[in-house]
């Protein structure tokens, strides 16, 4: 089983997405503030979710760049959730953002090999994509934290 | 696409949940079973 995490680590997890929701991008210091941590409880805690692959922190700034269904940084997946929008990793998190939400979505991706646009999304609770649309999942599941970005 | 959904649905859904808590490896694999993901491409890592 996975270790448990402290409360703290609980509390930055929920505030880093929490976030995402709101449409924001959470960094240390929004996190720091929001909670009333120090510098070096945040990065304890970010160093502790990381390792549980809970998080993706940036490997040059050590801020998050994921924290799955959400990216912090733009991607093919733009999912509009509402009024606002956010980013999803992949077309698996672009689904999830619906699931975690428990909201209709819709995103709009390209066809890789074609370039040709694919909508796709959730309404009333089904889900919904462009007809003859597949998603590839190429990187085998025991080699996906190899290299999360790719994956 | 829509077995992609149906693994989301269930992978995410507690996501934001209060009483969220990590999920074992073996919890995640039944998940990909329960959808009809099998075989060496979904087995996760021991």
């Amino acid at each position: 089983m996975p270790a448990p995490y402290s409360a703290t680590d609980l509390a930055v997890r929920r505030t880093i997405l929490d976030t995402f929701v709101r449409g924001g991008v959470p960094t240390r210091l929004s996190v720091m503030q929001a909670l009333g941590l120090e510098y070096a409880e945040v990065t304890a805690a970010y160093t502790r979710l990381a390792a549980g692959h809970v998080i993706v922190p940036d490997p040059d700034s050590g801020e998050v760049w994921m924290a799955m269904p959400f990216s912090a940084v733009p991607t093919e997946f733009r999912v509009v959730v509402g009024e606002h929008s956010v980013w999803a990793n992949c077309a698996w998190d672009a689904f999830g953002v619906a699931a975690a939400l428990d909201a209709d979505v819709a995103f709009v991706t390209r066809c890789p090999a074609s370039n040709a646009p694919v909508r796709a999304g959730v309404r009333k609770g089904v889900a919904f994509a462009d007809a003859g649309a597949v998603a590839h999942v190429p990187v085998p599941a025991s080699r996906w934290w190899d290299d999360i970005g790719y994956t | 696409m829509s077995q992609l959904a149906a693994l989301a649905r269930r992978w995410y859904r507690d996501r934001l949940s209060a009483d969220w808590q990590p999920r074992g490896r073996e919890a995640s694999q039944a998940l990909f079973t329960a959808v009809g993901l099998t075989g060496a491409h979904w087995t996760l890592p021991g």
